[in-house]
């Protein structure tokens, strides 16, 4: 690694560099290992949930060991089998006895002890995470969260809810940078209920929707206008609508607006008495019982506003038109009127879509095929004798899946560090690759730009004038 | 030799106790990427003392992350140029380059430290000495000027924090002077320099904006007695870069500019005449990109276009530069991590009513293993 130059002598340069080079290198992993410590030993002590069974609890205790794996400063360990009948006497008045036990004993010295304690509240579930730290004097961590009651059918989401909640009060660290801001509710959705995954945001009078969160409209008397930057969406009562996060941006290389219109139930009498006399809209439950949701839309629909399924956007006047949803595609049955339809995941511009005509689109190509006349007799009728059953889906099953679990990022610095530092580093000729996923196209970053040959400071790599 | 494996070794005793968090079931993320291209300058710029040039590059990294506040970055390099008016390309074969991150504080305090060190450059003869100072000194084309990479060290320190719903990142890094013994018989000692950079970046109105400054300041270059020889003037750059979502997808502009004072004159120079001006001959830049991002196909393959407008201007002997830069991009996403990206360019400028004109491309493949499944929770279940 010497590098002599032509006249023979030896560079006093390299000899130098060496001892800076060793010097930085060992002060800077001195000072990360200093810092870390490595990871903390971390186990689910107790689990208390009243109305259910032990086999419950330890799913419970599972979900929030897995959950709190993700947290790389952690080191999870299944502690119950470890510790048996010592750990439910550690929160006791006098801890003392077992915490000493406990740390002699056990061969990993447990530094965390994590306690989930749930109780009823109303309809729903109050669980407080507690957080002990062993053998440092650090003051516990206690977060308390209110869950929905068909929470317990799933657990990993439950268990997953509650150390993001508990991870949150323990860093205290706000989220900033290049998140979308929150939709704003012209009108207030009254009652309604803003949740995250499995966990109760806000009840009562909502007036703003953020990203990451799942809005449940209750019977309200009229539809909603929520604006954003661009668009304007229309929520209907009794509907259940997510805004995904920008996490999901990246996950799922689609875009800002992939919302889900679920469960649309009984939003149509509601539209057709109060808000929008021309439009006829009903719900139907499948043969098969799965998700869907019909309606019609009518020519009380304003031009700014857009009906979103999972898969499209739609614009409009249209004046009969049957909208379904079902196994992520969404089907466009127009008898009468026009409307422009924006396949959510492709890169083609809205299509128009001609009275009498079927449009399919899993959310890329929009395919059009002729709706023959008897066909559209058939849905003129069944528009004209709605009926508004309920969906009779639980909350639960739609609930956002695991995709739309914040926790379920890689634990790296932040990109825009690494961006900087990156830039930093392209002096000496490196292309660091960030870690993490690929933002290609997400809205939380600056796209890779390249923002011109003499960015680079190194005045050898793009110099002016250089040498003697 | 013996330092080296003396000095590795303890590092990697010191990093052991921690180097057993995999035995958990843990594994550690890393991202590994591999970059190969070129680009083929196909008519010179009519100034440029040859007909034409090319460069070509294989770049390799890897970057892991043992902790969650430690990066380390690991790369080898070959490059080789043919300048304009070179007889001969100049190599760098072997061009190693390491650095590790530190997050000191949580989310708020970060250092950093790397290093450069190319091995078995080759020479650049006495011959070509015009030409390597026209390629350095003066307006080039070819997309990467960096041919020269003397062994170099670099350790900076960044602070970030919010102002809600502002994001600042204020950041300096400092280079270590180095020494250059690749061209025949005119060893010298490029300087020091000291880098500045704040970026604020804050969303408005549904886009994301940012504004950086960089500020770069320069020590003396030295001869091989080390003697002062030169000096670089300030170095002031800014930038202003937008992006946001529209309903085809993601759009992103930027706009540049960079300015130079006027270099302190030499006192020994190499086989080429004298600056003959007294005017700055340093180049000023002003610069515009436009990119669009469009959503993913069913294939999962990106697209995006990048067309950037430049303009050169030197002082000194008033010439002027433009030049149009078009970019074309297709990135997938390989088994929902990985990515595979190609990268076309194409430029044509002109200057003095004369055109030139060049084409390049390049592949790169990064691997990314995660070390969590982020579709499933952890990898493996907990003990």
């Amino acid at each position: 690694m010497s590098q002599n130059s032509p006249d023979g002598d030896r560079s006093p340069f390299l000899f130098s560099s060496y001892r800076v080079l060793i010097a930085c290198f060992l002060f800077l992993i001195s000072t990360g290992i200093r810092i870390t410590s490595a990871k903390i030993p971390t186990a689910v002590w107790h689990v208390e949930f009243p109305g259910q069974d032990t086999l419950f609890r330890e799913g419970l205790a599972q979900a929030l060991s897995q959950a709190l794996a993700e947290d790389t400063t952690l080191k999870v360990y299944d502690a119950r089998r470890l510790g048996g009948g010592l750990l439910d006497s550690l929160f006791d008045q006098n801890p003392e006895p077992a915490r000493s036990k406990l740390a002699s004993s056990l061969p990993p010295k447990m530094e965390l002890a994590i306690r989930v304690d749930c109780r009823t509240a109303e309809a729903n579930i109050a669980c407080g995470v507690e957080g002990r730290y062993l053998l440092q004097d650090i003051p516990s961590v206690r977060d308390t969260g209110i869950y929905l009651a068909d929470a317990v059918v799933k657990p990993h989401l439950l268990g997953a809810c509650m150390v993001r909640r508990w991870r949150e009060a323990r860093d205290g660290v706000k989220r900033t940078g290049l998140m979308p801001g929150p939709l704003v509710l012209k009108t207030p959705a009254m009652p309604g209920r803003l949740l995250r995954d499995v966990e109760i945001l806000r009840e009562g009078e909502i007036k703003a929707f953020p990203p990451g969160t799942t809005l449940e409209t209750g019977d309200m008397p009229y539809p909603v206008v929520a604006s954003g930057s661009r668009l304007e969406y229309v929520l209907y009562p009794n509907g259940i609508y997510t805004y995904p996060l920008a996490e999901v941006m990246q996950l799922e290389k689609g875009s800002l607006g992939v919302w889900q219109l679920r469960d649309t139930s009984s939003l149509i009498s509601k539209l057709q008495r109060v808000a929008l006399p021309d439009t006829s809209t009903k719900s139907t439950k499948m043969a098969d019982g799965k998700e869907s949701a019909v309606g019609a839309l009518g020519p009380g629909l304003q031009d700014s506003s857009v009906l979103l399924t999972p898969a499209c956007a739609i614009r409009g006047r249209p004046e009969a038109l049957r909208v379904s949803h079902m196994r992520g595609e969404t089907r466009l049955e127009l008898v009468q009127g026009g409307i422009s339809v924006l396949p959510l995941l492709s890169s083609q511009p809205a299509v128009l879509l001609p009275e009498l005509n079927v449009g399919k689109t899993h959310g890329y190509e929009l395919e059009i095929e002729k709706l023959g006349e008897a066909k559209a007799e058939a849905v003129s009728r069944d528009l004209a004798k709605w009926v508004g059953p309920k969906g009779g889906l639980s909350l639960s099953q739609l609930l956002p899946g695991i995709l739309f679990s914040s926790q379920n990022t890689l634990p790296a610095l932040r990109p825009e560090v690494q961006d900087f530092i990156g830039g930093e580093l392209s002096n000496l000729g490196m292309r660091p690759a960030k870690l993490g996923l690929d933002d290609w196209n997400a809205a939380g970053s600056l796209p890779p730009l390249t923002p011109g040959k003499n960015e680079a400071g190194c005045y050898l790599c793009r110099p002016n004038h250089v040498g003697p | 030799m013996k330092q080296v494996a003396i000095y590795a070794a303890l590092i990697m005793s010191a990093l052991s106790p921690a180097g057993a968090e995999g035995e958990d079931g843990y594994s550690i993320p890393w991202v590994a990427r591999l970059e190969y291209g070129g680009f083929d300058l196909l008519q010179a710029p009519p100034d440029a003392p040859g007909e034409d040039g090319y460069q070509w590059q294989l770049r390799h990294g890897v970057t892991i992350q043992p902790w969650r506040i430690i990066l380390f970055h690991a790369g080898w390099d070959y490059r080789e140029t043919l300048a304009p008016g070179f007889t001969r390309p100049y190599r760098e074969p072997f061009n190693l380059q390491a650095s590790a991150t530190v997050e000191v504080l949580p989310d708020f305090v970060y250092a950093w430290f790397g290093m450069g060190w190319p091995m078995r450059q080759s020479t650049i003869p006495p011959s070509d000495s015009s030409a390597w100072d026209g390629f350095l000194s003066e307006h080039s084309t070819l997309p990467d000027a960096g041919i020269l990479n003397p062994a170099s060290i670099q350790g900076g320190g960044l602070v970030r924090f919010g102002l809600d719903p502002a994001l600042v990142l204020a950041g300096m890094s400092y280079q270590l002077p180095s020494d250059y013994a690749q061209f025949e018989g005119r060893r010298f000692r490029p300087p020091w320099l000291l880098r500045m950079k704040l970026e604020i970046q804050w969303p408005w109105s549904g886009s994301g904006q940012s504004v950086e400054g960089i500020a770069t300041l320069y020590g003396y270059e030295l001869t091989r007695e080390k003697h002062e020889a030169h000096r670089e003037a300030p170095w002031l750059q800014f930038r202003y870069s937008a992006t946001g979502l529209g309903e085809g997808g993601l759009w992103a502009a930027t706009i540049g500019i960079s300015g130079k004072w006027k270099d302190e004159n030499r006192e020994v120079l190499l086989d080429i005449p004298p600056p003959t001006s007294e005017d700055n001959g340093n180049l000023q830049r002003f610069y515009f990109e436009a990119a669009r991002f469009l959503k993913s196909s069913p294939w999962s393959i990106h697209f995006a276009v990048a067309n950037r407008i430049e303009a050169q201007w030197r002082p000194s002997d008033g010439r002027v530069y433009l030049e149009n830069t078009l970019s074309f991009r297709n990135l997938w996403r390989v088994f929902q991590t990985h990515g595979l990206e190609l990268h076309w360019r194409g430029l044509i400028g002109e200057t003095e009513g004369r055109p030139y004109f060049g084409a390049g491309v390049s592949g790169v493949f990064t691997f990314r293993h995660l070390g969590q499944n982020m579709f499933s929770g952890p990898s493996e279940s907990q003990p």
